[in-house]
């Protein structure tokens, strides 16, 4: 989301045409904690940069966010809800999207997988949360995250493309399970 | 006072653009004009700070005597964008085939939004994602 939110950041026209694509075909969106997390994660760190002058690489912890968080809001409050606006727009359009539901019943699966992504494939915990989430929810799972380059083999996912965005070459399917990898609308 | 409806590129000599963009519906521009009262230029930049969106103004001395008119090239209905802009947010995406295959509301949504923050060059939105400590 904050790929093809951001304009000038090297993986802008690959996020942009993505997600262009994903609405232009009608792609179920769905959305899990995480997106929501980092997406806002990056903008307060932009709005405290912009802010403060300094570079994206600035230092930044959750001690400076807790200690710039008012003037964030005050100054750049605009900046970190335009996801929010974003969405909310395109659902008043009518597009389908969504962000993960409750799991009652399928909880416990979403634990345990969780625990095997971090186990095979040395991810963190959010990261493996967000991947187990989109085992369960998705048929294809778009990050710009390039350690799911790890997700191969037999304790991958079942039946979930990963789609990592890339620079160089666009983005590109790093692992399709299916006949047809390319995005299907969500039954 | 006199505003006009959404030029983003658009300043005048001695008067201040402020632009307000709305989660739905057409953005709107006001210009003021502040003549060189410097400190009313200070709260024109704290407003336009103040919205996020990496507006900013110049001082007046900056600004050319006559008005700066850039091409202005509609992306749709409600959105018109400077070249500058356009170049940043659009070039090399699809919009006369988005266009086509986009119900009318989703297209809005998408080109209101997609590049709407200018951000910065340096940026490593995997890097600047990581949620534990730096």
């Amino acid at each position: 989301m904050v790929g093809g939110l951001v304009s000038s950041h090297h993986l802008y026209p690959q996020a942009a045409r993505l997600f262009g694509d994903l609405l232009a075909g009608g792609t179920s969106i769905v959305l899990s904690d995480l997106v929501i997390n980092e997406s806002l994660w990056v903008l307060a760190r932009l709005a405290y940069c912009d802010l403060t002058g300094q570079p994206p690489s600035a230092h930044w912890t959750k001690a400076i966010y807790v200690h710039h968080q008012a003037s964030i809001f005050l100054h750049q409050g605009a900046k970190l809800s335009a996801i929010r606006d974003w969405l909310a727009m395109l659902d008043a359009a009518g597009h389908p999207i969504d962000v993960v539901r409750s799991t009652k019943g399928q909880w416990i699966g979403v634990v345990d997988r969780t625990l095997a992504f971090m186990k095979d494939f040395g991810l963190t915990p959010a990261d493996a949360a967000h991947l187990a989430l989109a085992e369960i929810h998705a048929q294809t799972f778009v990050t710009a995250d390039g350690d799911y380059r790890k997700i191969t083999g037999s304790a991958a996912p079942q039946g979930l493309t990963v789609l990592i965005v890339q620079s160089s070459s666009g983005a590109s399917p790093l692992r399709s399970q299916r006949s047809n990898p390319r995005f299907r609308r969500r039954p | 006072m006199s505003a006009g409806s959404f030029p983003y590129g658009q300043a005048l000599a001695t008067a201040a653009l402020v632009v307000t963009v709305a989660p739905a519906g057409p953005a709107h521009a006001q210009i003021l004009n502040v003549g060189t009262d410097r400190t009313a230029w200070h709260q024109v930049g704290d407003w336009l700070r103040s919205s996020g969106l990496g507006l900013t103004v110049l001082p007046p001395e900056k600004l050319s005597a006559r008005p700066v008119r850039e091409h202005l090239t509609r992306v749709s209905q409600s959105l018109l964008v400077g070249e500058l802009e356009f170049a940043a947010r659009f070039a090399g995406l699809p919009l006369d085939d988005y266009r086509r295959r986009m119900p009318p509301a989703v297209y809005e949504a998408y080109i209101r939004f997609v590049g709407l923050v200018p951000g910065d060059s340096r940026l490593d939105v995997v890097e600047a994602a990581d949620l534990s400590e730096g």
